[in-house]
């Protein structure tokens, strides 16, 4: 499945856990609200049925024989897919959670866990999910645009979107104010924003995406 | 030969001998007696021939003076002469009856006096009738003369006979009595020697028998001083069951005055628990020689407490001296009662690892659990969603609510365990599978392992013997190797975290566990150290566990031992002895 086609695939609520009952309860539980669920029965299985595109959220436990549940989410980060994680675990170890945590679970839980909670957090990381994708989708675009611009357009947006005037704009880079204003204009139509606004939104989109994580 | 028959041949001998003494003593005497009638008869065959002799003289004084008087008067001597002169051949011939010659000399002896006489008788005649002249003129013939000195030879020879006799038979005598004289005291020497043999055996056997009745003295001294004063009690019982012997100190132990239990029966005494088994005991020992196993008993004190008393039995039927039953027993009360406090406390701390070493194991046995009641919150919740939406099949509930069921029970079974291993009992025997308690206490820590990502392999043989235990106690001695393994690994790369737990039959009469580990190893030092109380390399462990376990193998009966493996780490075995009830009571 490639990302930018017509119709959003549907999300799906990825299960990795190594106890058998856990996997076919949770599937009990999520299909009982319409989710569409997968289950794998270890953090290799499910690295290797993955593909990046796929929306949805991470079901996790943290207790697993060979890759454990931190162990998938600092994988996960390494490769750079952003599927968000809700960590469950049979014991409240405090040193994990806040490890987990602060790795960008979504949330921890302890088993047996309330399965309302579950449920509104699956649904939030599903809608965070399907956000970070949309500015994705966004972000792509305006890189996509923003490739387009010359060097020259690029200073110019660059000192537009820093909140110049035109004419120290001109001043700064040796150019007539005229110029400068052609290549406004430019950069407006090819980035297609609406205003210095929306131009300044893309310009932080890209900070975004580039800045280091 | 016995030393009395000895001394029967000796004194038989040495009165053989003096007896032979006698006898010829009193062959000597005897003899001696001999001698001197033989002189006498000598002597007398000496005399009566001088007598005959005279006798013949005073005949012919007789008839010379006859010759010469005419008176009759003169012939008196010759008539007596001839008369005495008979006598005396008579007596002569008696005397000489057993000597040949004399007798010869005697034969030409009498005609030649008859001669004589008939001569003189002549010449007597001749005088009477012829006057003086004519018989003096015969006289003067010398018929007469040759007759006498024909005669006188004849005497003297036979005085010479009769004294050559006497000289050969002294001779004859003096070689006898010397002869006599050598046995006798050669008899008499021996006997006395024998004699003094005989006294010094005596003597000698008189000293040994003193000492002996001293030694047996002291012995017996000794030995009623040792029965007195000991603290066990000993009792001799005949074959038919009466006590025959019952030791002071049994005053002392159990309070009752040795007289009065021997009159009473034992068994009274007796727990009746244990009537039965010692009876039995004691009809095996009677049968079989030798000394029994000790047995344990309950005898009552005579202030009515109950006393443990270990006793063992020794089978001296057949011995002449004793022909009983010797039995030695001692009160082991206080030594059980120390043993059971022993066992107690070693139960208590037990307990208390176990409840320190289920804290340990907490994170892991709380996911254990909570795995399956997860699962049934989210079968039940999710059948509820779906009964309120309608939108769940009763097959598809159906599965969910079994599964709920399911659940319950591995969580029920996972508690159960958990209770079974802290709970604190008393060590109690009996007989159990060694693989099964591997399995189990594998389960306890079988989530900690999956998280320290070691590989834990079983290794279990599939004949391996029931073992007689406590299972409680041994899963805790495999728990407690099992997690010094993963503990021993934690500085091992993932890769290599192995941990193999064994089990196989150890010789005819034990089981071997074991516990390998793929961790560094136990330095030469540490090899023996690490079972000591307190000796531990964790910074927060107690180290009493492997002394803890070493106590609880070895109050099995077992032992528990560290090895290095030849390529790495340490491998960790103990022995836990079969059941074996079976044989052991098929006496």
């Amino acid at each position: 499945m490639t990302a930018g086609t017509a119709m959003p695939p549907e999300p799906t609520v990825f299960v990795v856990d190594d106890d058998p009952a856990m996997r076919d309860s949770l599937c009990w539980l999520l299909q009982s609200v319409d989710l569409h669920v997968e289950t794998y029965p270890s953090a290799d299985a499910f690295l290797a049925a993955y593909d990046v595109g796929r929306p949805g959220c991470l079901v996790l436990d943290v207790r697993m024989p060979g890759m454990s549940g931190l162990n998938l989410q600092d994988e996960l980060r390494a490769r750079n897919i952003r599927l968000p994680i809700i960590m469950l675990s049979g014991h409240a170890e405090v040193p994990t959670a806040v490890r987990a945590l602060k790795a960008g679970a979504i949330d921890f839980m302890e088993k047996p866990f309330s399965d309302e909670l579950l449920l509104d957090r699956i649904r939030q990381a599903i809608d965070l999910d399907r956000e970070q994708r949309d500015a994705g989708a966004r972000r792509a675009a305006v890189a996509e645009r923003y490739a387009l611009l010359t060097p020259r357009e690029r200073e110019v947006m660059e000192l537009v979107t820093a909140g110049k005037a035109n004419k120290v704009i001109a001043a700064d880079l040796g150019l007539s104010p005229k110029t400068v204003e052609v290549h406004r204009a430019a950069v407006m139509d090819k980035m297609h924003a609406d205003s210095v606004a929306d131009l300044v939104r893309m310009r932080l989109a890209l900070a975004d995406d580039s800045a280091p994580r | 030969m016995p030393r009395h028959r000895q001394l029967a041949v000796g004194l038989g001998l040495a009165l053989t001998l003096l007896g032979i003494v006698g006898w010829i003593s009193f062959a000597s005497t005897t003899e001696l007696i001999a001698a001197t009638q033989r002189v006498r008869q000598t002597y007398r065959v000496r005399q009566r021939l001088q007598t005959v002799l005279s006798l013949m003289r005073d005949a012919e004084t007789g008839v010379r003076g006859f010759l010469l008087t005419g008176a009759e008067e003169m012939l008196q001597p010759v008539n007596g002469a001839r008369k005495g002169i008979d006598r005396d051949l008579k007596d002569l011939r008696r005397r000489t009856a057993g000597n040949p010659e004399q007798q010869q000399w005697l034969e030409q002896l009498e005609p030649l006096i008859a001669r004589r006489f008939q001569v003189l008788d002549t010449i007597i005649a001749i005088r009477r009738t012829e006057g003086l002249a004519a018989a003096a003129a015969r006289l003067r013939a010398g018929l007469g003369r040759e007759l006498a000195d024909e005669i006188r030879t004849r005497v003297s020879q036979m005085k010479h006979a009769e004294a050559a006799l006497l000289l050969k038979q002294e001779r004859e005598s003096r070689t006898r009595t010397r002869r006599a004289l050598a046995a006798v005291g050669t008899s008499a020497a021996l006997g006395l020697a024998i004699l003094l043999v005989v006294v010094y055996l005596l003597s000698r056997e008189v000293v040994e028998r003193e000492r002996a009745e001293d030694a047996l003295r002291r012995s017996e001294t000794h030995f009623r001083s040792l029965t007195e004063n000991a603290l066990d009690l000993i009792t001799v019982v005949n074959a038919d069951g009466t006590t025959r012997y019952v030791s002071p100190s049994h005053q002392r132990v159990l309070g009752y005055a040795p007289d009065t239990l021997l009159t009473g029966s034992f068994v009274n005494l007796l727990h009746p628990d244990d009537r039965t088994p010692v009876l039995e005991s004691f009809a095996r020992v009677s049968r079989t020689a030798g000394v029994s196993d000790p047995i344990e008993l309950r005898v009552q004190h005579a202030d009515g407490s109950w006393r443990v008393v270990e006793a063992r039995v020794n089978n001296l039927l057949h011995d002449p001296v004793v022909s009983g039953l010797v039995i030695n027993s001692r009160d082991v009360t206080d030594r059980k009662q120390a043993e059971e406090l022993a066992r107690h406390h070693q139960a208590e701390l037990a307990h208390a690892l176990r409840v320190s070493t289920i804290g340990e194991l907490a994170a892991g046995l709380a996911h254990e659990i909570n795995q399956p009641l997860a699962a049934i919150v989210s079968y039940a919740k999710g059948c509820a969603r779906r009964i309120r939406s309608g939108g769940g099949t009763p097959e598809d509930l159906l599965g969910a609510v079994e599964e709920i069921a399911a659940q319950a029970v591995r969580a029920d079974q996972i508690v159960r365990r958990l209770r079974d291993f802290v709970r604190k009992q008393d060590p109690r025997r009996e007989r159990v599978d060694p693989n099964h308690l591997v399995r189990e206490a594998v389960r306890l820590v079988a989530s900690e392992g999956r998280e320290r990502q070691i590989a834990l392999r079983l290794d279990l043989a599939p004949d391996v013997a029931a073992v007689w235990a406590d299972g409680i106690q041994i899963e805790q001695v495999i728990l407690n190797l099992v997690r010094n393994a993963f503990e021993a690994m934690q500085t091992i790369a993932v890769a290599d975290r192995g941990l193999v737990v064994r089990t196989a039959p150890s010789g005819e009469a034990a089981v071997e566990i074991a516990v390998t580990d793929a961790g560094p190893g136990l330095t030469p030092e540490h090899a023996d150290a690490v079972f000591d109380p307190f000796f531990t390399t964790k910074p927060d462990g107690l180290g009493i566990g492997l002394a803890i376990s070493r106590s609880i193998v070895e109050a099995h009966g077992g032992r528990l031992w560290a090895t290095a493996n030849p390529h790495r780490g340490a491998t960790f075995h103990f022995t836990v002895p079969i059941d074996d009830r079976g044989h052991r009571h098929a006496a």
